[in-house]
């Protein structure tokens, strides 16, 4: 039986160039080991601080 | 199944961190960047930040708090959706929370500053704050009754007291969580 795909699942994806692939290839390195986004990880736990459990 | 087509990703950390890079190829061509990273650990589940941004090639860092109008959002957008599956595969238990950089309190009092929205300040209203969780409620509220088949969704209100409660569409929430159904 076919296996139903997943609701967020785009149905079609757009090709990645191989100059793109060189291009991410070397930010990839760049920011290797790097946390992108240390605000928002900030906030988050800022947000979340008082939740003693979770509601599952 | 997501009916908007999405950019091929590139994984380039799938340790503590899971990272994606992909390029936007609206008006301009410009690297974005995905990140879920994990940030608290409640009742053996961990929650991840989902982190979203563009790659500033000036100062070689990602950033997520500029409106890029690249004329491709909803390819951006589905790019994005596309990664949550992928998340769920490996993290079947953990939770993935949503809060855009623009919801936090601090917000509002920096963006007065250089308000170019003509917000009415003296009831201070901000055209601004809490924009980019409104694009994922709004995906959220149209997709409701499919999304709940596969994802158990709560809210987190902005009330004096507030709280992560059960998702409920054209309800106000500054950030939402987000589990797999078993």
């Amino acid at each position: 039986m076919k296996q139903k795909k997943p609701i967020l699942k785009a149905n079609k994806t757009l090709s990645m160039s191989s100059k793109t692939k060189e291009k991410i290839s070397v930010i990839a390195n760049n920011i290797k080991g790097k946390e992108f986004f240390p605000e928002k990880i900030a906030l988050a736990k800022k947000t979340l601080s008082n939740l003693k459990t979770l509601p599952i | 199944m997501n009916n908007i087509p999405a950019y091929k990703t590139q994984l380039i950390s799938n340790q503590s961190k899971i990272q994606y890079l992909f390029e936007s190829n609206g008006i301009n061509s410009i690297i974005k960047a995905i990140e879920y990273a994990p940030f608290k650990k409640q009742n053996g589940k961990t929650l991840y930040n989902l982190g979203f941004g563009d790659y500033d090639l000036s100062n070689k860092t990602i950033t997520d708090d500029v409106n890029s109008n690249n004329g491709d959002m909803r390819k951006v957008f589905s790019t994005v959706l596309d990664t949550v599956p992928l998340f769920f595969k490996t993290h079947k238990d953990d939770a993935i929370w949503i809060q855009g950089s623009d919801s936090s309190n601090s917000f509002v009092d920096d963006c007065k500053k250089n308000c170019r929205k003509a917000c009415d300040l003296n009831v201070v209203v901000c055209k601004n704050f809490n924009r980019r969780i409104k694009i994922y409620r709004y995906y959220i509220n149209k997709n409701f009754t499919r999304l709940i088949k596969e994802y158990i969704i709560f809210g987190y209100t902005n009330e004096e007291k507030p709280n992560l409660i059960q998702y409920i569409p054209e309800n106000e929430y500054i950030g939402v969580l987000i589990f797999k159904k078993k």
